[in-house]
């Protein structure tokens, strides 16, 4: 029975494994090596969806899969499925559907630059890699594919690696993503030293607190920094843009999950932390928030706005996953239910809204051959169908009421709301504050995705770039139709999703199974029973409804409408230019002057004629600092670098007088070392 | 911070001295200076085009003289070639410098001398669209007053041009985009407003140069209700033009028909009977205060501040009510005459205008102190829209946007005209030049205008209310008119040509050159503020478009 | 599942009967304040009406469907609020949504309306998107700390349970109370645009902060635009109102006389805070741009000061 019913699993796997060897085979014919690897991806990514939904729904709480014994003691290929697994499984295959539609007709872009068989080759590895990531069972065959997925993206993020800025930005990746990994290694060893097995970690509350403190950190910068949380965030911001889109879709929407996944797996389930560390989770959570969304406000490339909004959400599903460390530590399970559900539940739907954001960010950049917001504009005449589809997927990043997102948000606030009930004024002050920075991301993020989407979209274009754009092939625009049908289907009926989630939550985090739109019985300030409730679908209904309402309201008060087209008001000055509409840095700039102790902005307008009268020659320039890199990072490199160039200049310099001096003062030591004793 | 007055202050050399000075300059290229003193105040004394620039850097840059009017003259029917004629005042000595510079046809050009005094900008710009004579090394030789849809304009100011019609509008497309300034970056956009306005004020069009809230840069394109006014009084008689003088701009009525008949009463040499001189100085403080509550609730009611914008409202409309009560006509339009007033307002009247003058000074200063003490009202005003002194004193920025910058120069103390020297009233000026300043100096002289009033009427004695001008007034005389209107130094010149007709009338009102300061003022502001600055100027469109 | 509809029916009636009433008020003082009589209390109905009877709209050639769309799911949004705001405890209409669907309803309103504003390509559009936004950033945590510590102290982040809570508890003037009213009427002024944060009336394009997104609407798309603004300061006002005086238990009978006689004093309700708004806007004057910020962290102070009160009293 096991055999019938894992062979969806072993259908997905197995498609990942022949869209790898297709792509090795074809590596001559790019072509047809595009299409080939992408249909099987696409046929893999099917199947995994199938079979995920119907583990998650069914009772099957252990799929076993592989289990390939090696010749290394300890090293098992061991890949088995449970329910945690099986989600984010499924995360990754409703992205990977519509990435792999979307490939073959956005790759034409590259293809007389760069070779399109090795991106598919290195792609597939990527994907098979993500695959085993989650499915993993024994810590090392992790570890080992967690490197192969850094490996690969590092390369898919260097696609263009003629140019600086690209390489730049990958080698950063790749150096932080690695030390990353280090502390990870570190810590699975370290865990092995104390179990005796490499099977994953279930129950480490048995180690001392010191120890599982110590664990806890380095395993949560591990994976803190492949998750993009401040102060490790620094890669992201710059990988995310270099990154062909597809990557970054890839990148954005499911590799920075598998630091939930990490968090989750290795963190939330085996240990038991003391209250500052959850709240220290928590923090850290809501500061990702605030900064990512604070830069991605004043950011003027649209892709490096997605990968500033990308940090905001890891932050708030970190807020989510430290509030329920927090509830988990203070003995309220429930609410510790409430709050991881809410952080699953983002998991997915963030993937699906920013998987489609940035195909279709990469469907502009086809258009429009340009990623910069101030010289777009007016693209929803030319590409209608994109912006409709942007147009959702703005509207669900920003988490307003019928979409999916707030779903997820709501649940986060409702538990943290919960979690204020009974506690020591400091935790309560706290939660208080990061309730209210939610709130306020959450309004900067509105900010954001209007310029986003009204900058680029609406209006009228700013520069030739965006006057010659044109809609794009009709396999880009299927591929953007999936997300956004998801995450319709996930607001209108979240039910489905939430059920699955709910049964992820209590089997795998052996937490009560909670109903997460009705929620009664939570513990509340004096303890009297309390009453939440949301039913997306029924506001989804009476929204639609109201809408129509002012709409025969209006027909009937005023009968039938007759339009007049005519230009916008011009107070009366004939010659309008597409100049002078709202400018990108503009729209932010308000927000840019009130938050000016994180930004410290230096504006610096000159007139470059020596006489103040004549003020023809006006310069501008605007500058934002980014304070964890000034103040964090480049003190530490400036001192690496110094240390680094004092070894090689003096310890280190190549001069054999010296290494025989060493030689010398070694024996001398030695031989005073052996008669000493 | 400096002290303003010594260092923009003129120079206290005096007069003879400096006319030594000029001359000493004349005698080097062996030019002739013939120095002709008229009608009290003015000097006039000829130079060349090759000592222009020398007699500006004197009396400009040495001596401190502000250069307050800058005309031309086509005065080829008298001697053969146009006249610029380049006005320096003194204000400490009641003088004006005025240097006339022959341009013959032949070589239809001048130099500029602007990048030294950028006071000359737009009079130079001015001669070159309505002379055609050609301002050399002007930083920026733009068209200021006909706008690009009429391309190849004759100058028409020539007494040559006697066409006046408009040729057809050109397409919109065919129009060139108009020479405004901007500036290169991503980040920079520009938000035109006007010339049609939400509100029903004056056309006028303003270029911002922003990055979002902050203002870069301010550009201003006026001229639109340019109505050819210098030229239409060519071809009036005296007693037209004094018609025309008064419908230059619709509330400087009276201040513009005194400067004419200032100017026309020193040419025929009339001595204006003192009843007559009391009642213009009645009727123009009146017409100072009207504008000055004027000018008030418009800046409380740009703030929001509804309560203080309907008071002074209110005090608008008492002081209209008592223009009313005196002559029948709010706007005070046919109650001066060339030799006086028209008809003896204040007979019997005296009793009626001073209980209404003291209720508008009850009102005053019980506002005052509300307004003082409304502290979210003054924290809009204060440190908003700085006009610093030396840009006011570059730009000739006179009136309450010069006092307010602390450039103590009021025309009736410094060059004082009918009977201002009879009278004891403070020219107020305080330091700061943001808009807190321009509110305060308005409320102060409004105050000090009733008072003055009051004490006129009080002085009051019988006597003539006007007195004849001769039929024809000597040909080829000229004179200049100078008052100070309620937004500042208002410069009038007249001269005669053949039978009793206006030769040249050259119009200078305050907004010409104020307008020039507002850019400056509005930099570094934020945009929301831009209308709180403008109102707290409050020029006159038609004023400066003429 | 009837009884449901209709309540919810009868709800959206009454809020945009109610809903012009508070700014004829609000202008009816403004009047007086300025020694003018002042148009009847009644005007907005008119111009409504008059707005949605005309049978053409101006449309900007340069906009896309989202100007034309905008003016509707503004609506349907703020009615969709409007429909979760609690009237009275004497009809329970159970809409599965609390304080948070409230609040983000509302910002889905926003967004299109500062979306609509860019799609003209006018500058003065693109202006009030951006203060418009950048104000709804920094007050939004003063309102949701209020509205969460709401919810502490009664137990439930429904609002109509908030309302019953209320309702059945004394009426306290305890600092909590006090602290979150004051920031309550901070948020609805900014929220509302008023004095003196916005001024409503103003012709001057470039001070305006709403009313500059609205430009380029023009008849029937108007009336709805002005509609849902005075939907959304109804929905404040009544918030304000029932949250903080509810006044059912001095209802002692019920049925349809006890619903009336409950929607009748709210009507009262609704006049005296509209009253006092007034009274704050003719006294105040528009603050600087850049000074909201201030007046928005003395908000978050307030209401996070009342948070801590709860755990002291």
């Amino acid at each position: 029975m096991f055999q019938l019913l894992s062979s969806p699993y072993i259908l997905c796997a197995s498609f990942y494994l022949l869209a790898f060897l297709a792509a090795v085979i074809s590596i001559k014919w790019q072509k047809i090596n595009s299409y080939l690897v992408n249909i099987l991806l696409a046929l893999g990514a099917f199947a995994g969806i199938i079979s995920a939904m119907y583990q998650l729904n069914s009772s099957l709480e252990y799929i076993a899969l592989f289990d390939l014994p090696t010749s290394i003691p300890n090293f098992t290929f061991t890949l088995g499925i449970d329910y945690l697994s099986a989600y984010f499984l499924l995360d990754l295959n409703l992205l990977l559907l519509a990435v792999a539609i979307y490939t073959p007709k956005y790759l034409t872009h590259y293809q007389d630059k760069y070779n399109l068989a090795v991106f598919n080759l290195l792609n597939s590895a990527f994907i098979f890699s993500l695959f085993v990531v989650f499915t993993a069972q024994n810590l090392l065959s992790f570890y080992i594919f967690w490197e192969i997925m850094s490996v690969s993206s590092y390369f898919l993020a260097n696609f263009e690696h003629a140019d600086k800025e690209t390489q730049k930005a990958s080698t950063l990746y790749v150096i932080m993503t690695h030390l990353a990994a280090s502390l990870l290694l570190i810590a699975f060893l370290v865990i092995f030293t104390y179990t005796e097995s490499m099977l994953l970690p279930q129950d480490l509350s048995f180690l001392s607190s010191g120890l599982q403190v110590i664990l806890a950190i380095l395993l949560f910068i591990g994976f803190g920094t492949k998750a993009g949380l401040v102060p490790f965030h620094i890669w992201l911001p710059m990988a995310h843009p270099a990154a062909p889109s597809n990557v970054s879709a890839l990148m954005s929407g499911i590799m920075i999950k598998t630091a939930v996944y990490g968090f989750i797996r290795f963190i939330f389930i085996p240990f038991s932390l003391p209250l500052w560390f959850c709240t220290l989770v928590l923090i850290i959570g809501i500061v990702s928030a605030v900064g990512g969304i604070a830069y991605a406000a004043v950011e003027n490339n649209f892709k490096r706005l997605l990968a500033y909004s990308s940090i905001e959400n890891i932050g708030i599903i970190t807020t989510a996953l430290g509030a329920a460390m927090v509830a988990d530590n203070l003995n309220h399970p429930a609410i510790a239910s409430l709050a991881l559900m809410g952080g699953l539940f983002h998991t997915l739907n963030h993937t699906i809204v920013k998987g489609g954001l940035f195909l279709s960010a990469g469907c502009v950049q086809y258009a429009a051959h340009t990623k910069e917001i101030p010289l777009l504009g007016g693209l929803a005449k030319v590409m209608p169908f994109t912006a409709a589809c942007v147009l959702i997927l703005s509207l669900a990043v920003a988490a307003v009421v019928p979409f999916a997102t707030f779903s997820s948000e709501w649940l986060t606030y409702q538990s943290l709301i919960a979690l204020i009930s009974a506690n020591t004024p400091f935790m309560n002050l706290i939660l208080i504050l990061t309730i209210a920075l939610l709130a306020m991301v959450g309004a900067l993020a509105a900010l954001t995705f209007v310029k986003f989407f009204g900058i680029t979209f609406l209006g009228t274009p700013r520069s030739a770039h965006a006057q010659k754009a044109q809609e794009v092939p009709l396999s880009m625009r299927i591929a953007l139709v999936l997300p956004v049908a998801f995450l319709i289907f996930n607001s209108v009926y979240p039910s489905f999703a939430v059920g699955m989630i709910t049964t992820v939550v209590s089997s795998a985090a052996h937490l009560p199974a909670v109903n997460p739109y009705y929620i009664y019985n939570l513990p509340t300030y004096d303890n009297s029973p309390a009453l939440a409730n949301y039913d997306p679908t029924v506001i989804i209904i009476l929204l639609l409804a109201l809408i129509l309402f002012g709409l025969i309201m209006s027909i009937i008060i005023g009968g039938k409408l007759k339009k007049r087209y005519y230009n916008t008001w011009d107070c009366g000055f004939t010659h309008q230019t597409p100049l002078m509409q709202y400018s990108s840095s503009a729209y932010a700039n308000p927000i840019l002057i009130i938050f000016r102790l994180l930004y410290q902005p230096e504006f610096k307008s000159g007139n470059d004629n020596y006489n103040p009268y004549n003020r023809q020659k006006l310069t501008y320039s605007q500058t934002i600092k980014k304070p964890i890199v000034q103040y964090l990072y480049e003190p530490f490199i400036h001192t690496h670098q110094k240390i680094s160039q004092f070894l090689t200049e003096r310890l280190q310099n190549g001069y054999i007088q010296q290494y025989l001096l060493y030689i010398l003062l070694v024996l001398i030591v030695f031989i005073v070392y052996n008669s000493v004793l | 911070m400096y002290d303003y007055k010594a260092h923009l202050a003129p120079s206290a050399t005096l007069a003879d001295e400096i006319l030594k000075q000029l001359t000493k300059i004349n005698e080097q290229t062996q030019t002739k200076t013939a120095v002709i003193r008229k009608n009290g105040n003015e000097i006039y004394l000829n130079t060349t085009t090759t000592n222009l620039r020398k007699f500006n850097m004197l009396l400009n840059h040495t001596h401190r003289l502000p250069l307050t009017n800058l005309f031309c003259n086509d005065e080829i029917a008298i001697n053969g070639h146009f006249t610029l004629y380049y006005t320096y005042s003194h204000h400490l000595q009641n003088c004006h410098f005025i240097i006339t510079v022959p341009i013959t046809p032949e070589e239809p050009n001048f130099p500029s001398i602007t990048k030294i005094t950028p006071a000359a900008d737009k009079y130079e710009r001015e001669i070159r669209d309505l002379f055609a004579l050609e301002p050399l090394e002007h930083p920026n030789p733009t068209d200021l007053i006909y706008h690009g849809n009429w391309q190849n304009h004759p100058p028409h100011l020539r007494k040559s041009v006697t066409d006046l019609s408009q040729p057809p509008l050109p397409e919109a497309k065919d129009v060139p985009e108009p020479a405004l300034i901007t500036i290169d970056s991503p980040d920079v956009y520009q938000i035109p407003v006007g010339p049609i306005h939400a509100g029903v004020i004056e056309p006028g069009h303003f270029r911002f140069t922003v990055a979002g809230e902050p203002i870069i840069n301010l550009q201003t394109k006026m001229h639109y209700t340019h109505k050819g006014t210098e030229k239409l009084a060519e071809q009036m008689t005296i007693q037209q033009g004094f018609f025309l003088s008064e419908r230059i701009s619709g509330d400087e009525t009276f201040a513009n028909s005194f400067a004419y008949c200032l100017a026309a009463e020193k040419i025929a040499k009339a001595e204006v009977p003192l009843r007559a001189q009391h009642t213009r100085i009645i009727l123009a403080e009146l017409e100072r205060i009207i504008s000055h509550f004027g000018d008030l609730s418009g800046i409380a009611g740009d703030t929001a501040n509804l309560f203080l914008a309907s008071q002074f409202n209110m005090l608008r409309i008492m002081g209209y009510n008592l223009a009313h009560y005196l002559t029948n006509t709010r706007f005070l339009r046919s109650t001066n005459k060339l030799g006086g007033v028209r008809k003896d307002f204040l007979k019997g009247k005296e009793h009626g205008a001073v209980e209404q003058l003291k209720a508008i000074r009850r009102e005053i200063i019980d506002t005052t102190e509300i307004a003082q003490n409304d502290t979210m009202f003054l924290d809009r005003l204060e440190h908003t829209g700085v006009l610093y002194a030396h840009t006011a004193y570059d730009l000739n920025a006179t009136g309450i946007a010069g006092r307010a910058s602390g450039l103590d120069y009021d025309v009736r103390k410094n060059h004082p005209y009918s009977v201002y020297d009879q009278f004891k009233f403070a020219a107020h000026h305080l330091d700061c030049g943001d808009v807190s300043c321009r509110f305060n100096v308005r409320l102060s002289e409004a105050l000090s205008s009733v008072n003055l009033m009051l004490s006129v009427i009080d002085g009051l004695k019988d006597g003539e209310i006007s007195v004849p001008l001769p039929d024809k007034l000597p040909p080829y005389e000229y004179a200049y008119g100078i008052t100070e209107a309620a937004r500042g130094e208002n410069m009038h010149w007249l001269m005669v040509g053949e039978n009793n007709t206006i030769y040249r009338y050259k119009v200078r009102t305050p907004s010409f050159c104020n307008w020039m300061a507002v850019p400056y003022a509005v930099n570094t502001n934020l945009v929301p503020d831009f209308p709180l600055i403008n109102k707290s100027f409050n020029l006159s469109y038609s004023g400066n478009d003429l | 599942m009837t009884t449901l509809i209709t309540y919810t029916f009868l709800q959206i009636i009454i809020m945009l009967l109610l809903a012009p009433l508070p700014t004829g008020i609000i202008r009816k003082i403004k009047a007086r304040f300025q020694k003018r009589r002042g148009a009847s209390i009644f005007q907005p109905y008119y111009d409504l009406i008059k707005l949605l009877k005309k049978p053409q709209v101006t449309i900007s050639t340069t906009s896309s469907k989202v100007l034309v769309l905008t003016p509707y799911i503004l609506l349907g949004s703020t009615l969709l609020a409007a429909c979760l705001v609690p009237l009275s405890t004497k009809v329970t209409v159970n809409l599965p949504g609390d304080m948070l669907v409230l609040v983000y309803t509302l910002a889905l309103g926003g967004f299109f309306l500062t979306l609509a504003a860019l799609d003209t390509s006018s500058t003065f559009g693109g202006m009030g998107s951006s203060r418009e936004n950048t104000l709804k950033s920094i007050i939004e945590p003063a309102l949701i700390i209020a509205l969460v510590t709401l919810a502490i102290y009664y137990g439930s982040t429904d609002l109509r349970k908030i309302m019953i809570e209320s309702a059945n508890s004394s009426l306290s003037i305890d600092p909590v109370h006090l602290l979150l009213l004051l920031a309550l009427l901070m948020v609805t002024i900014t929220e509302t645009a008023r004095i003196p944060i916005d001024d409503p009336s103003t012709h001057l394009e470039l001070t305006m902060i709403h009313e500059a997104m609205i430009l380029e609407y023009s008849g029937r798309h108007l009336g709805l635009v002005e509609l849902a603004a005075y939907l959304k300061q109804l929905i404040y006002i009544t918030l304000i109102a029932n949250i903080f005086f509810p006044h059912d238990q001095l209802i002692s009978f019920g049925g349809i006389l006890g619903i009336v006689l409950s929607l009748s004093i709210l009507v009262l309700k609704v006049i005296i805070i509209s009253i006092i708004l007034g009274l704050i806007e003719t006294n105040t004057v528009k603050l600087r741009f850049f000074s909201i910020a201030n007046y928005a962290a003395l908000a978050v102070i307030l209401s996070l000061l009342g948070f801590l009160c709860v755990y002291i009293f």
